[in-house]
């Protein structure tokens, strides 16, 4: 991946307007320009957190990237599961 | 070191203990992804299969883990990319898993895990018992006993078919040491014929950037509209899903057995396994290995005159309620032998077919006994002693209905 800066962001949202965290917190600043430097080539997951929170509640999400949610202690072995799979 | 190749084109027995039995049954199913944490008695199943994936007669991925609970959560996360997944464990580690078990059920995945059961601390004791996996009974999995080592390899292959036609995860269970490290002749199924019987895995589900989907976000227990305004499940609907699965799953196991039994010549059509319960008025209930002991105990019975049979139950969950019920029908007594305890009640399956008694019909009594906890030997004639010693007490009209005695020194 090249070297991604403030200015070189996409202009491409993946974190789509609204969700459903605590108005003015900065994680939804914070993961949209996360979401823009991976410029969706990612798989996310999250273990039980806010940002659960942010994604939303089924059958709606704002984030446009897949995603899967876990408990606390297994978010980690999502990626080793994944990678040989 | 026993034969490990498994690629002939015909079936071939081996000696095999029951831990190799299930690492071979798993090898035959060509599982892609193996993530397992080693614990006594399971540990030779870890062993067994690292050794054939070192060996490359198995192309697949052995991930090691720090725990448990990690292994389940590998084993999730690959089976929901689309890999077939195999995990063991007992006891501790299966207790460890907890958390995992219920979030690979609610997903749908269709992990296998292979369970050696053992009993549960404290204090510590690394023998046999089943407390391990019935306590995990209401985690949405597959329960499968198998009898001996034959039938661990047999549902190990099953399992698979089970679990991907069904979307629900399956848990093989056998009894520690007693099956696990003790060998006995097995047919090895051919490759080929496994290859036949068992389809590619297709997953539920594709992790793909060109597609996202987000799964298992919060969800709240009512429907709930999507964006184009179309009502979806809520909590409870899913949940609900998953029970029917659970219920319609009976018709896929004896469907999987009759097919296995079909290809492979050994039947697995019925959740029971009966011993001469044609004629009998007696039955001796088991689950597991135990089912070696129940047979000899009935034809002792028989010999000294009393009409005796035995009933196994192959499948615990889903529980094979009214196929127990038809075939208790004309017992007068039902002794039913747990080698687990729901505490503060009684052993678990024996509180389970008094529940499938009710309102079929029958007047038989039941009475229950908690044995070979902690690996705590049981023999044959102490069924047979349990056995008279509740047939004389019900004759007499004293057989206590309420609470389960221990075969013990208290």
């Amino acid at each position: 991946m090249s070297q991604v800066n403030a200015v070189s962001l996409t202009e491409k949202e993946y974190l789509l307007p609204g969700n459903r965290l605590c108005p003015g917190c900065a994680l939804s600043l914070a993961y949209r320009h996360i979401l823009k430097a991976l410029d969706g080539r990612a798989i996310i997951t999250v273990p039980a957190s806010c940002l659960t929170v942010l994604h939303g509640m089924y059958p709606v999400t704002s984030v446009t990237v897949p995603c899967v949610n876990t408990p606390f202690a297994s978010v980690q072995h999502q990626l080793p599961g994944w990678w040989p799979a | 070191m026993t034969e490990t190749n498994t690629a002939g084109r015909e079936p071939h027995d081996q000696m095999l203990d029951g831990n190799r039995a299930a690492a071979i049954g798993a090898k035959l199913c060509r599982v892609q992804v193996v993530a397992a944490y080693p614990i006594t008695p399971q540990t030779p199943v870890t062993e067994a299969l690292s050794e054939f994936v070192e060996r490359r007669e198995l192309p697949a991925q052995y991930i090691t883990v720090e725990s448990e609970h990690s292994a389940l959560a590998v084993c999730s996360s690959a089976s929901l990319v689309g890999a077939r997944t195999f995990t063991a464990t007992s006891s501790h580690g299966l207790a460890y898993m907890h958390e995992m078990l219920h979030w690979v059920a609610g997903t749908r995945l269709p992990v296998v895990l292979a369970c050696v059961n053992r009993a549960i601390g404290a204090p510590w004791n690394v023998l046999n018992d089943q407390q391990d996996s019935i306590s995990q009974r209401d985690t949405g999995w597959i329960q499968i006993y198998a009898r001996n080592n034959q039938e661990i390899l047999d549902s190990v292959i099953q399992a698979y078919k089970i679990a991907e036609k069904t979307y629900l995860p399956v848990m093989v269970c056998y009894d520690g040491y007693i099956l696990s490290h003790t060998e006995m002749p097995v047919e090895v199924p051919s490759q080929d014929a496994v290859d036949r019987y068992l389809p590619p895995y297709r997953p539920h589900t594709v992790l793909d950037p060109g597609n996202p989907k987000n799964y298992n976000l919060v969800t709240l227990a009512n429907p709930r509209a999507n964006a184009e305004g179309v009502l979806c499940h809520g909590y409870m609907e899913i949940r609900y899903l998953l029970q029917e699965a659970l219920q319609k799953s009976r018709e896929t196991i004896s469907a999987a057995g009759q097919e296995f039994g079909e290809l492979f010549g050994r039947g697995y059509a019925k959740l029971l396994w009966e011993h001469r319960m044609q004629d009998a008025e007696i039955a001796i209930v088991t689950m597991g290995s135990l089912a070696l002991e129940a047979v000899v105990a009935a034809d002792a019975l028989r010999k000294q005159g009393a009409k005796a049979g035995v009933l196994g139950l192959r499948v615990f969950r889903p529980f094979p309620g009214r196929d127990i019920a038809e075939a208790l029908r004309r017992c007068r007594l039902v002794v039913v032998f747990d080698k687990n305890v729901s505490y503060g009640n009684e052993g678990a399956t024996c509180n389970e077919i008094k529940a499938a008694l009710y309102g079929s019909g029958t007047s038989a009594a039941v009475s229950n006994f908690i044995v070979g906890l902690g690996g705590r030997d049981v023999k044959a004639r102490d069924l047979a002693d349990a056995v008279k010693g509740a047939l004389s007490s019900l004759e007499r009209g004293a057989l206590s209905n309420e609470c389960a005695q221990w075969i013990c020194e208290i």
